[in-house]
């Protein structure tokens, strides 16, 4: 059961049911009467707003009144609860309902209600006057407890009043004589005997029945009891008797009043000849109940309790009834506290609470809200008015062998069947763009080799350098050398002794300048202008040759590889098959096409590779190991972290290491000693000695690193063919290098090559090395700490003649350990280049709460709560507002208290 | 019978539900609620988990093991409005009518980096093609600049003493004044109507009209500044390398910190948390609050010295430059280089603008790069080419800088100013109640007394600026560690009479007040005491009055 809550709503009873007033040809208007039936099948609940209380104030108003009295003698006067709704009664499926032997016809509905002999209410048929003369007398079969006890009055007052009412209802057509009535039942018991078995239960049944229908008033357990009794055979209305006679109260006075009835009527009535055996029968167990009865009867009674003993009773009795009312409080407190935002006056007592202001919809069988809309629906449909469209009869699909398809199953084919086709139409659009990239580069290449021809058509013509123009630039170069500044000239090491670089413009562009210039000249000794690398400032975006040839291959292999799908059923029919193979083969075509034009290209770019190299070239062997140094770097640019350390410590100097057979990875701190050997910085003179010195040696090696390097990169054909043209390699390499490098001018060239030299430049300043000393000295700082606090004097001898031994027994005697954070706890530990500080800052602890605050149990819980902003900047409006909303807001204007929670 | 009539229509209409079960299936009309409900269910779980990516506040707190059924519920309760609430701010984003959109290259070979200047100029509208434009001042040397807070206002200073606040948009000057000195930095304080400019040796402070203020005598040669909005503190770094805070709204310095790494070479703040960044000559950034006298995190970004460095508006990116040529690009959440990109010259200048595009000065040259970081990608992109361009026209670059709320971007060079467009780099969406660019008099007046009333203290500057109202995790043995013990007793009724100010006396109205309350400490104790030493004196001075008056007029004598 949900928890009973107060509401806004009075306490009235539960809607009266209006019994429909019948007619004759009844089966006529139950078809008519559809709604009338229904709602007398499910009785509306209607809501009792104040509005709807108006409307039935008249009715009610003398009830009211009344109810109100009993209500409060219920609490007082300790008697069993009364149920004051006047409900409907229940017409259940298997209704009762049949004929006696005059032709009426009786029901236990409200339906069978319409003879007018069931109509009489016993109690309407008492006018004043007759109250008098019946008093103390009552009718057999109805019920007599009104003329009890303390209740007595209560009840009398209670009919008297029903009667006034009713009055003017009942005493028009339905209302009959007192006497005829009289008569009717003399007859109606005279008829009883002769029929025996059926006798006075009938009229009790229809006296009863419209009693109990008409007369709200009646309590549902006398309902029961009475219906009980209807066709009760004398077993069980035995039975009955006698449980009733196990309740004390008012249907004792019922039994007690039969048996002396009994007395008097059998005799007075002159049936004593009557043999019927049900009869002596009920006579005997009447008897028996009175001489039952009399035990009890005879009993003394018990000596009153003491007034004061009475009184505790009474008041313990009452404070537990009070308990149990104000229980019913219970929930709605509980509501109360727990809700977030109350307002009064509460919503249930607005003027429009009960009424439902959404806007009227068509009703249909699907969206009927209650039962009674529902069965009328039925109703209509069964009637064939019904007003939906029939439902159309849904597509089915089947598969081959005629199987009916579930949903999922047609879902999943169709998208099979749009894959395949789409499949080879995307395949083939694929190809078209891959071609048409293919088809460009092919072009251009062609355009290069013409250049190429043209460039060397001038060289022929001697429109390009002779041996006297490099004799020239080389003299050029040594003049601009002699000039130069350079890194032992007295003008830098003035500069780097005060470390002018860190707060001169000037001075720093000076270096920049000076290695820029040395760089330059030793390009010149490479024999490449250095102009077109300056000159060169379009940004890194186009990707390069290399990395697309490699794309565009991957790309085909992959449109390759796509061939093996599974295949499915439409796929296996032959048509398909053979449509689908007819497209196949033209985009396979088409691959090979491409294939075979890049590996044509590619056969073309390394033969004119050779001449290209021999004729480029003057610095010879250093040239040639310049550019594959530059090659691997730019190489080991292109993956993100893993070379970055080698560019940190000067690119040169660590590739060469590497070509040597060191270990390219060597440890930071090493690689920046190599560079402070091998560095004054900025001239880097060992480095190009080196050089001289092993580049002939190490030639092969550079190149078949580069190579490598190539092959790697993915190239699987090209580095096949140029191992089998062995004889071709060192040309093929040297080519590779050329077109690298000069990739490396289209992507960043300069910032490049200024790198190694930036490097080189800050190589001076060991920086990393500096960062790193000072994390370890902080990291040791903060670690844990012993503390010898043993002070000289306590507890050992000091001064002139105490053996070192001695003093060094007494020296660590007292120590204390001051915790701190552990190396590995830091949060600095994994990273390199941070130092994080880990002292706690005391000025922050201002604003942080001391103590875990009440409610919560743990930390997060406590911090999640401060986690939702309060002000509106963070929020929107709404929430906002409801973040601030009052727990209780007051509205202007009367407050109805809350009503009374229902039962 | 009758009775049939009325059962018949129920019957049927159970055969006619009948019916309709066994077309459809009962099992099936059922399953296909609980599909549809599944449905709801994981359109729901998609939205809460979209929302908290942008809006989430942590995670909720595990309801389940707690005992205490009333905290249960409150923290039920808690967690469904905070879910609630962060459905919300996704939904409102519906009101964000204005979207900000970036050049696009319609097809792989367009670059959009080649776009010009002038070619934007010519398919923009009018009104926005006027914030394109030149300042030609080439005599008073390189200018730096600086936007005010709604990039409303525009202040210059050119190096050779000259400095010009204007309303950029109108081209209106509000003041020019030559100061006839070195003016090394220029800033704006909280609004438009005071600025501070770095002198040769001290720091200024202007009015809008070019009327000097202040003089800061504390702060010399500054050749740095930041301005700190939310806690009003003018954050300055000079040539001796000590990092000083002062705060404008009450005129105190807050904080003076020796970096004790040389002359600084740059300075930027994170907007997130109001941390400074000093960088330093050695290649070192060092990451500072007005709260403690050590860097709060040093790092290496560069080997020479940092040329320049700036932070994303959300805190979670810093972007670097250095003498060494390199562009680093660090998360300073997690303290790691996410990436790190070459400059063909040393970049004197960056900024971030409020959409995270990047834009470098080097040279003579701007480059503006776009997804150098994207919080939302797992791995940092290496971004191959910059999203737009800008220079190579002689004029070596001093300073860039975002105009707020605008697709402007603002160079300061050695030949005067240029403004350029970049589409899409301001912030389309601007909340008026928080910064408003287009304010009147008297919203900037209520703006600025607002912000003052919600100024935050220094004290609450840290790396996590959500740490205010954690739990404080010392142990208590720390705690009392740190307990000064010497530090006299604090004067109960000092206290009292130092708090509450008011007609009545504070101390009466405080013992009045606090000895109804059921709280028996130690100051409660104090408190009664002296509230009987005050009813003791109170007493007899009633009894002279009595006195006084004599027995038959005692009854008026006054009572306290």
């Amino acid at each position: 059961m949900p928890g009973r809550q107060a509401h806004g709503r009075p306490l009235t009873s539960a809607p009266k049911s209006k019994a429909t007033k019948k007619s004759k040809n009844r089966s006529q208007k139950n078809a008519l009467n559809a709604f009338g039936i229904a709602q007398e099948h499910f009785p509306q609940k209607i809501k009792k707003t104040p509005r709807y209380r108006q409307l039935e104030l008249e009715v009610e108003r003398k009830h009211s009144r009344d109810e109100e009295d009993e209500e409060d003698d219920e609490d007082d006067e300790d008697m069993p609860q009364r149920k004051k709704i006047k409900a409907p009664r229940p017409v259940s499926g298997d209704a009762e309902h049949g004929s006696d032997s005059e032709g009426n016809e009786w029901t236990l509905g409200g339906l069978a209600e319409d003879d007018d002999d069931s109509e009489i209410e016993s109690d309407d048929a008492f006018g004043d006057s007759d109250h008098e003369k019946f008093q103390g007398y009552s009718f057999g079969g109805s019920k007599s407890s009104k003329s009890k006890g303390g209740k007595d009055d209560d009840d009398d007052d209670e009919s008297e009043d029903d009667s006034n009412d009713d009055e003017g209802q009942t005493l028009g057509e339905e209302a009959i004589d007192l006497a005829t009535a009289l008569d009717q039942w003399e007859e109606d018991s005279e008829e009883e005997q002769k029929d025996g078995s059926q006798s006075d239960s009938d009229e009790a049944s229809g006296s009863e029945t419209s009693e109990g229908s008409d007369e709200g008033e009646d309590s549902d357990e006398e309902d029961s009891a009475e219906e009980g009794d209807e066709e009760a055979d004398p077993e069980q209305l035995r039975a009955l008797r006698g449980l009733v006679s196990g309740f004390g109260g008012e249907e004792d006075d019922d039994e007690d009043k039969a048996p002396v009835k009994q007395k008097i009527n059998l005799g007075d009535l002159g049936l004593g000849g009557i043999d019927d055996p049900f009869m002596k029968q009920s006579v005997k167990l009447m008897k028996k109940e009175s001489k039952e009865k009399k035990p009890g009867a005879t009993k003394k009674l018990d000596v009153p309790l003491s007034r004061r003993e009475q009184g505790r009773l009474d008041r313990t009795v009452a404070y537990e009834k009070t308990n149990e009312t104000l229980d019913r409080w219970t929930e709605t407190v509980k509501q109360n506290r727990r809700a977030e935002h109350l307002v009064f006056p509460l919503p249930e007592n607005s003027a429009k609470a009960g009424l439902d202001l959404t806007e009227m919809q068509p009703l249909t069988a699907s969206n009927t809200q209650n039962e009674l809309e529902s069965a009328i629906f039925g109703i209509m449909d069964q009637s064939g008015l019904s007003m939906e469209k029939p439902k159309k009869e849904k597509e089915r699909e089947y598969d081959d062998e005629g199987n009916e398809l579930s949903r999922k199953e047609i879902l999943n084919r169709k998208r099979i069947e749009r894959e395949l086709q789409s499949r080879e139409a995307k395949r083939a659009a694929r190809i078209k763009k891959i071609k048409s990239k293919a088809y460009h580069r092919v072009h251009r290449k062609q355009r290069e080799r013409d250049e190429m021809a043209a460039q060397e058509a001038m060289a022929e013509a001697g429109e390009i350098d002779s041996e006297e123009e490099r004799e020239a630039q080389d003299r050029r170069r040594a003049l601009e050398r002699v000039g130069q500044r350079h890194k032992d000239s007295k003008w830098a090491k003035m500069g780097s002794r005060v470390k002018r670089a860190v707060w001169d413009d000037d001075f720093r562009s000076g270096l920049t300048e000076m290695a820029r210039k040395d760089e330059e000249l030793r390009r010149r000794v490479e024999g490449r202008s250095a102009v077109s690398d300056d000159d060169e400032t379009s940004s890194s975006g186009s990707d390069s040759e290399d990395g697309g040839d490699r794309s565009l291959r991957r790309q085909l292999a992959a449109l390759e590889e796509e061939d093996d799908e599974p295949q499915s059923k439409l796929m296996s029919m032959k048509f398909m098959q053979k449509a689908e193979a007819a497209r196949k083969q033209e985009n396979d075509d088409l691959i090979k096409q491409i294939r075979r034009e890049l590996d044509g290209e590619e056969e073309e770019s390394a033969d004119d590779g050779g001449d290209e190299v021999g004729r480029k070239q003057y610095g010879g062997a250093g040239g040639k190991v310049f550019a594959a140094a530059l090659d691997t770097s730019k190489m080991s640019a292109k993956k993100p972290r893993k070379i970055e350390e080698d560019d940190d410590d000067g690119g040169d100097v660590t590739i060469k290491l590497s070509s040597n057979g060191n270990a390219s990875k060597a440890a930071p701190a090493a690689a920046i000693s190599t560079a402070n050997t091998t560095a004054g910085a900025w001239s880097s003179g060992e480095v190009r000695r080196k050089k001289k010195g092993g580049s002939s040696a190490k030639m092969e090696d550079f190149d078949l690193n580069a190579n490598i390097m190539i092959a790697s990169n993915g190239n699987k054909s090209k580095a096949v063919k140029k191992s089998s043209t062995s004889s071709q390699q060192q040309n093929g390499a040297g080519h590779a290098s050329d077109d690298d490098s000069d990739d490396a001018d289209q992507h960043l060239p300069l910032a490049i090559r200024d790198q190694q030299l930036v490097a080189r430049a800050f190589a001076g300043e060991d920086v990393v090395g500096e960062f790193e000393r000072e994390k370890e000295e902080i990291a040791e700082q903060d670690d844990d700490k012993v503390i010898d606090n043993t002070l000289p004097g306590w507890g050992s001898w000091v001064g002139d003649g105490v053996s070192n031994r001695e003093k060094k027994r007494h020296q660590g005697r007292f120590l204390t350990k001051v915790e701190g954070i552990k190396k590995n706890d830091r949060k600095d530990a994994k990273l390199d280049k941070v130092i994080i500080n880990e002292k706690r800052i005391k000025k922050n602890d201002r604003y942080l709460a001391s103590q875990l605050p009440h409610p919560f149990e743990s930390r997060q819980q406590y911090e999640r709560s401060l986690q939702q902003p309060v002000g509106p900047e963070w929020q929107t409006k709404e929430t906002f507002q409801d973040s601030t909303k009052p727990r209780v807001i007051m509205k202007q204007g009367i407050i109805a208290p809350m009503s009374k929670p229902r039962a | 019978m009758d009775v049939k009539t009325l059962e018949k229509p129920s019957g049927i209409s159970r055969i006619f539900n009948n019916d309709n079960a066994t077309n459809n299936g009962a099992v099936v009309v059922a399953s296909r609620t609980d599909l549809a409900s599944n449905k709801q269910e994981r359109e729901r779980v998609r939205r809460l988990r979209e929302a908290n990516k942008s809006y989430g506040r942590g995670r909720r707190v595990n309801t389940k093991d707690i005992k205490d059924k009333k905290l249960r519920r409150n923290l039920k309760t808690l967690n469904s409005k905070n879910e609630n609430a962060i459905l919300k701010a996704k939904d409102a984003e519906i009101l964000l009518e204005n979207t900000g959109g970036f050049l696009e290259p319609e097809h792989e070979l367009e670059r959009t980096y080649k776009v010009r200047q002038d070619e934007i100029v010519n398919d923009i509208a009018l009104e926005t093609a006027k914030k394109r434009f030149e300042l030609k001042l080439d005599a008073l040397g390189p200018y730096v600049f600086d936007y005010s807070r709604n990039g409303r206002e525009l202040l210059l200073g050119g190096r050779k003493g000259h400095v010009a606040a204007m309303d950029w948009r109108e081209g209106k000057l509000t003041c020019e004044v030559q100061l006839g000195e070195t003016v090394r930095d220029v800033k704006w304080l909280h609004n438009n109507q005071y600025f501070a400019a770095s002198q040769k040796k001290n720091v200024y402070i202007y009015d809008r009209n070019g009327v000097e203020l202040h003089c800061l005598k504390r702060h010399q040669e500054v050749t740095h500044m930041e301005f700190l909005p939310y806690h009003f503190l003018l954050g300055t770094i000079g040539t001796t390398g000590v990092l000083k805070y002062q705060d404008v709204s009450t005129g105190q310095l807050v904080a003076e910190m020796p970096t004790k790494l040389g002359q600084p070479v740059s300075l930027g703040q994170n907007p997130y948390n109001a941390i400074l960044h000093v960088g330093h000559q050695n290649g070192a950034v060092t990451l500072w609050s007005p709260n403690s006298q050590e860097p709060l995190v040093k790092l290496l970004a560069h080997r020479g010295p940092v040329r320049s460095l700036a932070m994303d508006r959300e805190g979670r990116y810093m972007v670097s430059t250095g003498q060494d040529m390199k562009m680093a690009v660090w998360d300073i959440r997690m303290f790691k280089e996410v990436n790190s990109y070459f400059t063909r010259q040393p970049a004197t200048s960056v900024a971030i603008s409020d959409s995270g595009l990047t834009a470098v000065g080097w040279g003579t040259q701007t480059s503006i790069w776009k997804g150098l970081f994207d919080k939302n990608a797992p791995v940092q992109q290496k971004v191959q080419s910059p999203y737009m361009s800008w220079g190579g026209e002689g004029n070596r670059m001093e300073r860039v800088r975002w105009c707020p709320f605008e697709d402007v971007l603002g160079i300061g060079h050695e030949n005067g100013f240029s403004s350029i467009i970049v589409p899409g780099a301001g912030e389309a969406n601007f909340d008026a109640l928080e910064i408003n660019p287009f304010e009147n008099t008297k919203q900037r007046q209520e703006a600025e007394v607002k912000g003052l009333l919600n100024k935050l203290q220094p004290e609450m500057i840290a790396l996590d600026p959500n740490f205010i109202g954690n739990l404080d995790l010392r142990s208590d043995k720390e705690r009392r560690a740190e307990k000064d013990l010497d530090a006299a007793a604090p004067d109960i009724e000092e206290e009292i009479r130092n708090r509450a100010r008011g007609k009545n006396g504070a101390l009466k109205k405080y013992l009045r007040k606090q000895r109804r309350k059921n709280i028996i400490d130690e100051k409660r104790l104090k408190i009664d005491e002296i509230w009987k030493e005050r009813q003791k004196m109170n007493n007899k001075k009633r009894e002279e009055q009595e006195e006084d008056l004599g027995p038959a007029l005692s009854r008026f004598a006054k009572r306290e």
